[in-house]
């Protein structure tokens, strides 16, 4: 039998579990109710706008074709805090796999920060933050991006996120932004070399936004199942505890009625 | 035996409240009263037989304290079970167990006695077709409906608001249905049987009421069988009169655990949770006689204690498998000024069915719930994150559910002087249609202060004119 104090501890601290769970659950289920919206019409945009690129006539200038350095810049984008299912485990995966030990990092997130600073290249490292980030901070990642490539320091941009499928499947996810590839076909003709760095900027800006918003939709898809489950187990494991509870109390009663019984059985 | 009489019995043994019996040729029969003078005390206490050890030999339970009794003190036969007065007579007064005014009024007798036991109506006797009792309280016809002639169990502590719900349908059923109630106090504390006799001459209820009290400290024997005295008086009306009564039982599970006070005392061997062996026999036996017949109803609504708030506990378990409908008083609703103070989301009722209630009362009531209860979870994001984080659409559910929860009060009539509102007694249509409306979101424009304390819809609409 168990004792009856330490059953009733441990249920309370499961019922506990299970509301901050349920609470965390329905955060993060709002937030991605309120940002899908916005998703679905960026996606569009940045799907334009890269084809748009991919299809014009100056797209082939020296300016923007690969080079030759064994070099890229990366940014990987991690949440700030915990509590996300298996996003850290598959992006880390990820990382390990296409990143040489010379590359530069721009990392974004705190969690598993220092290990990625201990075994890669961190030029620099920034908080994710709770919320959704604002456009604007998307202007030094694309200055440092256009800078590091068009000086000849490295050969490609790189941007590692968790890309958004919907709220069960989030996927890590590897994404080179420069050099754009070139579709032989060109369908845009554009009277300005100048308008083509506009747009390159323009680009840079969405993808690198894109990722941040992927990174942060997935994370709170994450957040939301983990804590669906969490809640679910919680509140399981507290049924059988408080059926266990129930039922040591009884026999704890009916046990001591019995001696009381027997004892008179015994005397007569 | 130095006793010439015949009929008369010695006492042989004092167990506590059990006490043996011998009788000389003819032992009572199976729940006959037998009455004990006690010349000392001037008082007489009253044994009922329980069961006979042998040819010559009765154990029984005494009625009463069995302090100074010994053996060969003399006990005489009444042939008849124990009985109590009926009819209009006991209207306004409060008894005992064995029907003995305790009231200090002057009249104290009462033509009209019946015995105490009686079988429950046979099924040709019952009435098949299930109605609803209206009893005018909106939260309660519309979420949880009474059946006439239902068992309606009341969940929830002391202090909470359990007797100003009573006499309120007490007072409803009377001036509305006409009808009379019994209230019967079962091992309670004593002072709450005064504070209801008081209360209940203060709003003017007490002459459609009959009391009953075996409170917590009288025997076991007194606290198990004052349900039947109630219930016997609440038979008389149904049966007699033609009437639907209402039969207030506080409280059953007490009733339960004198019985298995009593049942270890008597020899038997305890059951699971040291309780009696015909547990299932002795509640069954008191409900299957709360019914509703071709002549009348009785209605009965029962407070339940959970022990350790054990649901599966035998006596819970055993009582709600007679139950039609569950009443869940909340504390927390009550702290919030939310009278009467019953939370909509566990109280339920076999009676919300569309086959019974139609499908428009069922489809409210149903909205109405799964409005409540997206609000339940949107409350915890509210509180952490503040209401402008919510979606349009949960922002508009939240909006509803707390008009929702205004519109769900009511004042009542017996609490006219602690709350200041006039009370209010609201037909089933109107509650219905109030809802509705606001589930629709008419009344989306009006400010849920509107709906606070009122009885039908339409004082809100006026009031915001």
């Amino acid at each position: 039998m168990k004792n009856l104090n330490e059953l009733k501890n441990k249920i309370e601290m499961l019922n506990n579990v299970a509301k901050l769970s349920k609470a965390t659950e329905m955060i993060a289920m709002t937030r991605i109710l309120k940002i899908k919206k916005i998703v679905k019409n960026f996606l569009f945009y940045k799907d334009k706008i890269r084809y748009i690129l991919q299809k014009n006539n100056y797209i082939n200038c020296c300016k923007y074709t690969p080079n030759k350095i064994h070099r890229k810049l990366v940014y990987i984008i991690l949440p700030d805090t915990g509590f996300c299912g298996n996003i850290v485990i598959n992006m880390l995966k990820k990382i390990d796999l296409y990143l040489n030990e010379q590359d530069y990092v721009i990392l974004f997130g705190k969690k598993c920060s220092k290990e990625i600073k201990m075994k890669y290249n961190v030029i620099s490292s920034l908080k994710f933050g709770k919320t959704l980030p604002k456009y604007n901070c998307v202007y030094p990642m694309v200055k440092v991006a256009k800078m590091f490539f068009f000086m000849k320091k490295i050969s490609k941009v790189t941007l590692i996120y968790t890309k958004f499928s919907n709220i069960t499947i989030q996927k890590a996810y590897i994404e080179e932004i420069l050099p754009i590839k070139n579709n032989k076909t060109n369908k845009y003709f554009l009277q300005q070399k100048e308008t083509l760095d506009d747009l390159i900027q323009y680009y840079l800006e969405i993808e690198m936004y894109n990722s941040l918003i992927n990174a942060y939709i997935s994370e709170q898809a994450a957040r939301a199942i983990s804590m669906y489950n969490t809640k679910t187990h919680a509140l399981e494991v507290s049924k059988k505890l408080y059926k266990i509870y129930n039922k040591s109390r009884q026999e704890k009663i009916t046990d001591e009625i019995l001696d009381f019984t027997n004892w008179k059985l015994n005397n007569n | 035996m130095c006793n010439n009489d015949i009929n008369d019995g010695i006492i042989i043994g004092v167990h506590g409240t059990i006490v043996d019996f011998r009788f000389r040729k003819n032992i009572p029969e199976l729940h006959e009263a037998l009455i004990l003078k006690n010349v000392i005390e001037n008082k007489k206490i009253v044994f009922e037989t329980v069961f006979t050890l042998n040819n010559l030999e009765v154990r029984t339970i005494a009625m009463g304290s069995t302090n100074g009794l010994r053996r060969g003190m003399k006990v005489t036969r009444t042939f008849s079970p124990i009985k109590v007065p009926v009819g209009e007579e006991t209207l306004g007064r409060m008894f005992n167990t064995l029907g003995e005014p305790i009231d200090l009024l002057e009249n104290t007798n009462f033509t009209k006695k019946k015995s105490i036991y009686r079988l429950a109506p046979s099924f040709v006797e019952l009435k098949t077709k299930p109605e609803i009792l209206e009893t005018g309280i909106k939260i309660i016809d519309l979420m949880s409906p009474f059946l006439k002639g239902g068992k309606i169990g009341i969940l929830g502590g002391a202090g909470i608001g359990k007797t100003v719900l009573v006499r309120e349908l007490i007072r409803n059923i009377a001036l509305i249905h006409k009808g009379h109630s019994v209230f019967a106090g079962v091992g309670e504390r004593t002072r709450e049987g005064t504070d209801l006799w008081m209360e209940m001459k203060k709003s003017d209820v007490i002459d459609k009421t009959v009391l009953v009290f075996g409170q917590m400290n009288e025997p076991p024997g007194n606290r198990m069988k004052v349900v039947f005295t109630a219930l016997t008086m609440a038979e008389y009306f149904r049966d007699e009169k033609h009437e639907d009564v209402l039969l207030f039982i506080d409280n059953i599970f007490r009733f339960a655990q004198a019985g298995s006070e009593v049942s270890s005392l008597l020899g038997r061997m305890p059951s699971a949770v040291g309780y009696q062996p015909n547990l299932a026999k002795d509640i069954g036996d008191l409900q299957e006689r709360i019914t509703s017949t071709r002549n009348g109803s009785i209605t009965s609504v029962q407070a339940i204690y959970i022990p350790a708030d054990d649901y599966t506990d035998p006596v819970p378990v055993t009582i709600f498998s007679h139950l039609d409908a569950i009443l869940t008083l909340d504390r927390s609703i009550m702290e919030q000024g939310r009278y009467p103070a019953i939370d909509p989301l566990t109280s339920t009722s076999r009676l919300l069915n569309p086959n019974i209630i139609g499908m428009e009362h069922y489809n409210v009531a149903m909205s109405v719930k799964k409005i409540l209860q997206r609000y339940k979870d949107l409350q915890n994001i509210i509180a952490i994150l503040g209401i402008n984080e919510l979606s349009n659409n949960d922002k508009c559910t939240v909006f509803r559910a707390r008009k929702i929860q205004q519109f769900l009060t009511q004042p009542m009539f017996v609490a006219e002087t602690y709350s200041g509102f006039k009370g209010k007694y609201v037909k089933i249509q109107d509650t219905i249609k109030g809802f509705k409306e606001i589930i629709e979101g008419k009344y989306d424009y009006v400010p849920e202060q509107s709906f606070y304390m009122i009885g039908s819809i339409d004082e809100a609409i006026k009031e915001n004119e």
